[in-house]
């Protein structure tokens, strides 16, 4: 495979495993899942894209992006809010469902308090029915909002 | 013409049906449309496109501001809009360039169409509309793409052959008039004539990125022939070995290429290109041409 220009890396086999064993553990999402792309990262993010994208030879190209940004290394993994919709179906383990009300509070931003789901704690992937909104990081009750600001539902 | 044109202008008038094209990565068409209806929307099939709908307002809360937007279960597209990805047609494993490609309407409706697999190099060269690309891209959950900035007359340099080139040129954009009417404000012959020249380089530079056998599509939203037809016979005359074959589309109803205007003859072959008019199917103005490289 070639290494693409700038300082983004791609993930050998080893660091996959772990990214995998990694996410299984936290939100229970199945390697077979996750498997079929590769990954790159560059500090503390993470990409993923298509094994065909990193078998050209891109070192020609003036590159502003590649793939779809997936997640960001803290204490533990957070899966960005365009990873969670699209994978968040997947996941069995920290997912956190709101009531309606505060799906929409949720949707636009809010951070939301008073839950009482006591087993949880870090980062969750945030649902309401078949619907995954985004990423929260929930604490003792307490959902603080992880929805990027232009990604927000706007106030009407 | 004298009729049609006065149909034209008329249709000019009315104002533009919005349309939707639902994202396969997400949801169904069946629980995306019968989401929006349950909402008020009343949603209505593009003939042409099995995932697209027309959609009229009709509940209190803006398309925008609804769930299923903010999921990203469809992109906001006019229906003509949707034609030019359909006519390259992509496949699953390809290699695409998307040349002028911001803000990614295109882009990620081909990513859908080759099932998220393959490589998209979606190329522009504005950098505020390569943000815009970027972040639909990513709401709509692809990941097959490599966003690049590179001016479209010297892709070549990229050194990649590609399965398919679509070329959704920067045009005078008269046929979104009416998305906007102070588009004709602008209308000038000079600014159609520069931009004649700046289509030709990038479509002649296109097509040297094309692999033998592949297929590019040239679209602009105007109708203007010295944008369209005019840049496609200069293409097909300078290279050899190009085809164009003819656009067809079920429901979709098509105009055959102009051979002459205002005193200048085109290529023959230019007469199989489509010309898809606002009053022939309540769309906005567009032309396409499919190309093929033997
Ligand atoms: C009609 S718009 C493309 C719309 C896009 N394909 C979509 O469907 O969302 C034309 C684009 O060409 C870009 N452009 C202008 N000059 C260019 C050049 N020399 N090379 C590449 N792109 C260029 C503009 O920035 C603009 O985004």
């Amino acid at each position: 495979m070639q290494q693409p220009p700038s300082a983004l890396k791609i993930m050998n086999s080893r660091e996959k495993k772990d990214l995998f064993k990694e996410i299984k553990e936290q939100y229970g999402i199945e390697k077979t899942i996750l498997n079929k792309y590769e990954y790159l990262e560059r500090s503390d993010k993470i990409w993923l894209t298509t094994r065909c994208a990193l078998s050209k030879d891109l070192k020609n190209l003036r590159m502003e992006g590649i793939g779809m940004l997936f997640g960001r290394r803290s204490a533990t993994l957070k899966l960005t809010t365009n990873a969670v919709q699209l994978f968040g179906k997947h996941a069995t383990r920290n997912v956190l469902e709101l009531e309606e009300e505060d799906a929409w509070k949720y949707m636009r931003g809010l951070d939301i308090s008073d839950l009482s789901h006591t087993e949880l704690s870090g980062y969750v992937v945030v649902k309401y029915g078949d619907d995954y909104l985004g990423c929260g990081l929930y604490k003792e009750g307490y959902l603080k909002n992880q929805i990027p600001k232009q990604r927000r539902i706007k106030k009407f | 013409m004298g009729r049609e044109n006065k149909r034209f202008l008329e249709y000019c008038r009315i104002p533009l049906r919005r349309a939707i094209r639902v994202n396969r990565f997400k949801i169904s068409c069946d629980e995306c449309v019968s989401r929006l209806e349950e909402e008020g929307f009343v949603l209505k099939s593009i003939p042409w496109n099995k995932w697209g709908f027309w959609v009229e307002d009709k509940g209190d809360v803006a398309l925008g501001n609804t769930p299923e937007h903010f999921l990203g279960y469809f992109y906001v597209q006019e229906a003509s809009s949707m034609i030019p990805a359909l006519v390259l047609g992509a496949k699953e494993e390809e290699t695409v360039l998307d040349v002028c490609a911001a803000p990614g309407s295109k882009t990620t409706q081909m990513a859908e169409m080759m099932e998220n697999t393959g490589l998209v190099v979606a190329n522009d060269t504005n950098i505020s509309r390569i943000k815009a690309l970027r972040y639909n891209l990513d709401k709509g959950g692809v990941v097959n793409t490599i966003v690049t900035r590179m001016d479209g007359a010297k892709l070549n340099r990229s050194g990649i052959e590609f399965d398919r080139v679509l070329v959704d040129a920067p045009c005078s954009c008269e046929g979104t008039v009416r998305k906007d009417w102070k588009v004709l404000s602008h209308w000038s012959e000079p600014l159609i004539f520069n931009l004649s020249r700046l289509q030709k380089h990038i479509v002649l530079n296109a097509s040297q990125c094309l692999k033998s056998g592949g297929v590019l599509v040239y679209s602009t939203c105007t109708l203007a022939p010295e944008e369209n037809e005019g840049v496609v016979s200069y293409l097909l005359d300078k290279v050899k070995g190009l085809r164009v074959e003819k656009v067809k589309l079920d429901g979709l109803k098509t105009r055959e290429g102009i051979l002459e205007w205002q005193g200048a003859r085109f290529n023959e072959d230019v007469r199989d290109c489509a010309r898809i008019y606002p009053q022939d199917n309540d769309s906005e103005g567009f032309f396409v041409a499919k190309i093929k490289k033997e």
